[in-house]
């Protein structure tokens, strides 16, 4: 319901922006089903990559073992920021794409931190990672699919 | 956003002394040095609940973005029809 009000308001908000500006607003990028398709393929690859990881008894979970399946989900990502700049997809894809790679990098960069100190990383911490990459990349589609189709 | 260890340490240092009482003051000295031995601890906890809001304030932008984009749209929806209105209304009046 807060949601929906929110979204009113900030379509009025649009609106308004629109007559002041004599309707100049930049078109929207329509949709990309590559975009989709990339998006689609990190999700499965990070969530099998969390199931291998909640899969390995904790005290196993050795940095060095998973390192190079974090850089190739990093790699995907970063080719997924790359694609929404050169299709000129606007900021808020850009913005959103950077995100994803900054929420990976950051869980990356805590795992390899935290396996210097305690030798191990927390189921609790895994299944927190897992859910905040999701919820990014889902934010991703959800708005792929709501744009207009070419 | 950054947690100052040093001042938390002394603030739960604080708040043990209030909590007992008379005592409070003797025992400031001893709570702070125990909560020094707990320094490590307390600082992998602060760095995982920063890192852990970090990522949901990245969560959150990008759920924010789509609501943005999602009012871009309607907004160029609603612009299009009002527009259809327009031309339907400008070409039967050139027709009449």
């Amino acid at each position: 319901m807060k949601g929906r009000r929110l979204f009113t308001s900030a379509l009025w908000l649009v609106l308004l922006g629109a007559l002041l500006s004599g309707c100049n607003i930049p078109p929207v990028a329509e949709r990309d089903s590559a975009i989709v398709a990339r998006v689609e393929q990190v999700y499965l690859e990070a969530d099998g990559f969390f199931s291998r990881l909640l899969d390995t008894p904790p005290e196993q979970r050795d940095f060095a073992a998973f390192e190079e399946r974090y850089r190739a989900i990093e790699r995907h990502l970063r080719g997924l920021v790359f694609m929404n700049k050169a299709r000129e997809r606007g900021p808020e894809a850009i913005k959103m794409a950077e995100n994803a790679l900054d929420i990976w990098t950051r869980q990356q960069n805590d795992f390899d931190q935290r396996y210097q100190t305690e030798r191990s990383l927390s189921d609790r911490i895994i299944e927190l990672n897992r859910l905040n990459l999701s919820d990014a990349l889902l934010a991703i589609v959800r708005t792929e699919k709501a744009r207009p189709k070419s | 956003m950054s947690l100052n260890l040093e001042t938390l340490l002394d603030q739960m240092a604080d708040a043990m002394k209030d909590a007992v009482g008379d005592d409070g003051p003797e025992i400031r000295d001893d709570a702070r040095a125990v909560l020094e031995r707990r320094r490590e601890r307390l600082q992998m906890l602060v760095d995982l609940v920063e890192d852990q809001l970090q990522q949901q304030k990245k969560v959150l932008e990008s759920e924010l973005l789509e609501l943005q984009v999602k009012s871009k749209v309607a907004a160029e929806k609603a612009a299009d029809a009002a527009m259809d209105v327009l031309l339907v209304a400008i070409k039967a009046a050139i027709a009449s």
